[in-house]
């Protein structure tokens, strides 16, 4: 995989011969790139075809050093640092119609216009999908195109000689990879089935000694969590959590199901990649676990491209 | 027999003959040496190589200034002068073996006195970041015009090359080497597109040159760029074309080994040079 240097106004500069690592997924992730190169003219770089590539904002020198760390969003993580806010005298911003229209609306005055929609239609017709206020574009973009089987597909590529890089975003089906023999996958996937988390939280909210705001909140069978014990005797494992500056009972029961979602038994997919395979975050992994079907979607990818060769692990979203 | 030549040429341009009796002469050098590594995983009975590799080579040489006292003085002086210049600007000299070259940085120096007065006995050691030999094999073409058709019946053929026919677009240039290989192109202005297909690979670049500009098309990794698409304008400026080339194919992609087709319009001039990689310098050398 070639990584092309680019100057500020998105025209080739050369060839870069140097590695660099790359993570994207959702804006929990990192959505960085960083490289260690020598003083270069260049204002950024990309990898054709690929959303591998953006801008250095973040330059490190060591004195004594011939080279200086560089780091910058990639052009998933620009849309990270922007929010999708309420139109004038609304109080949501609601979206209808198709995907691909849905981003360019949403996309027309972000950066000045830096990312490319293609006029083609998507295939997939968004029916009055309201944002959560102040969601920042990707999250909202993401989870809107999730909720109707598809994900979002950035790519950067250089039109014809001469033009400036172009950088396109649009709306794809998400695809489902992996089946249900983890053997016939052409991935390799580790599967981890943790039992050994938490299924018993003990809130402790407002107020004094035995006084105190106090919810029992446990894990079900099918990993819900409510204010019913399931496992007993020797299968409870149990732990405190201490809340309290909490306003009220609700808010500590909101607090503490997030907190024992956090602490329970989960079961994780990773996946690991040889070159020339792709998935792409948002697309969904199936793999079997002792005889049960997991479907997880791509939360994260790790990638690391060494003299030119790509290496890519990925990380699922956490099935509790 | 004639002599292999064997010299050293500074980044200052300073070229320094190696076997120049009466001047410096080498007593001993191993440049036919070389060792492969290898990447591998382990197997129940043995390994599978992944691949192999190379570590930067390392040469010895023990030289003999065997002038007279002054000038062997004056030699030296000249001779580490340079080598310390390459390593301070960390911009290589060359060694040069009959046809094959390779940059190199004088990285050590040990002098005393020789076996006989007042000759001077000089250990150097070589340090070589890419350890390959390169042979340069070079094939020039002339664009289809009247006057050319006159002139090519002069034409040298020092290179191992054949026409397909005097009006044909394409030419046969045989490297005779078994690996692929960089090269660099050099096509004289005026044209408006350099479009050449080289072995069924396009070189293409999309921009326009004045009949006194040339534009030069080289593979060869330099600095952090791997390859380099530049003209050489008629002011003497030099402008990057990197930008111009046709993304739809690979403007550095390596020849092919064995024998090339060089295949264009031929309405403008090209030189064409092809670097071979050697492990050691090549043990027929012509010179």
């Amino acid at each position: 995989m070639e990584l092309i240097a680019i100057d500020a106004q998105l025209h080739e500069i050369g060839y870069l011969v140097t590695d660099v690592d790359i993570e994207v997924g959702t804006s929990a992730a990192l959505n960085n790139f960083e490289m260690n190169i020598p003083p270069i003219e260049a204002a950024g770089f990309y990898a054709e075809g690929t959303e591998y590539g953006g801008f250095f904002e973040y330059i490190s020198e060591k004195s004594g050093s011939s080279t200086a760390k560089r780091k910058g969003w990639t052009w998933r993580g620009l849309l990270s640092q922007d929010i999708i806010e309420p139109p004038e005298g609304s109080d949501y911003r609601i979206v209808s119609g198709d995907a691909n229209a849905v981003l360019s609306s949403l996309l027309a005055n972000v950066l000045g216009g830096f990312f490319v929609v293609p006029d083609t239609v998507s295939g997939c017709t968004i029916n009055s999908y309201q944002f959560p206020l102040y969601v920042n574009l990707l999250d909202g973009i993401s989870d809107m195109l999730a909720e109707y089987g598809y994900r979002l597909s950035i790519h950067a590529e250089k039109p014809a000689a001469g033009d400036p890089v172009a950088v396109t975003v649009e709306a794809v089906e998400a695809e489902t990879v992996g089946g249900t023999a983890n053997e016939d996958s052409p991935y390799e996937i580790t599967i981890t089935d943790d039992h050994m988390g938490i299924n018993h939280l003990v809130c402790m909210g407002a107020g004094e000694l035995q006084n105190r705001q106090r919810v029992d909140l446990y894990v079900g069978q099918d990993s819900e969590v409510s204010e019913i014990q399931y496992f007993t005797g020797f299968s409870e494992r149990k732990a405190y959590y201490d809340y309290g500056s909490v306003e009220s009972l609700d808010e500590l029961k909101k607090h503490g199901t997030k907190r024992l979602k956090e602490l329970a038994s989960s079961k994780k997919v990773e996946v690991s990649a040889k070159a020339g395979q792709s998935i792409e975050v948002g697309d969904k992994v199936q793999a079997a676990l002792r005889g049960n079907v997991v479907v997880t979607p791509i939360v994260r990818k790790i990638v690391k491209i060494s003299q030119g060769v790509e290496s890519v692990n990925y990380k699922t979203s956490k099935e509790t | 027999m004639k002599s292999v030549v064997l010299t050293y040429t500074g980044s200052s341009g300073n070229v320094y003959d190696l076997k120049t009796k009466g001047l410096i002469r080498t007593k001993t050098a191993n440049f036919h040496t070389y060792e492969w590594k290898m990447d591998v995983t382990k197997q129940q009975y043995g390994v599978t190589v992944d691949r192999f590799t190379r570590d930067p080579a390392t040469y010895q040489a023990v030289l003999i200034f065997d002038g007279s006292y002054e000038s062997n003085k004056e030699m030296l002086e000249r001779l580490h002068a340079d080598f310390e210049r390459d390593i301070l600007n960390n911009t290589p000299g060359k060694l040069t073996w009959g046809d094959c070259s390779i940059d190199t940085f004088a990285y050590y120096s040990s002098t005393e006195p020789g076996d006989t007065k007042p000759d001077a006995k000089n250990t150097v050691k070589f340090y070589c970041p890419r350890p390959f030999w390169v042979q340069e094999k070079k094939i020039s073409i002339f664009a289809h015009t009247p006057e050319i058709l006159e002139t090519d019946k002069a034409y040298d053929y020092q290179y191992d090359y054949s026409y397909v026919g005097m009006l044909d677009q394409r030419v046969r240039f045989d490297t005779k080497h078994y690996a692929e290989s960089d090269f660099r192109i050099v096509a004289y202005g005026p044209f408006s597109l350099f479009n050449v297909n080289i072995s069924g690979n396009i070189y293409r670049v999309e921009y326009e040159i004045s009949a006194a500009e040339a534009m030069i098309i080289d593979s060869r990794q330099k600095g952090m760029y791997k390859g380099e698409a530049y003209v050489l304008k008629s002011d003497g400026s030099v402008a990057n074309v990197f930008d111009y080339r046709s993304p739809s194919y690979q403007l550095f992609k390596r020849l092919p080994a064995g024998i090339l087709t060089i295949d264009y319009s031929r309405t403008y001039g090209i030189d064409l040079s092809v670097f071979i990689e050697r492990s050691e310098p090549i043990w027929n050398s012509s010179q």
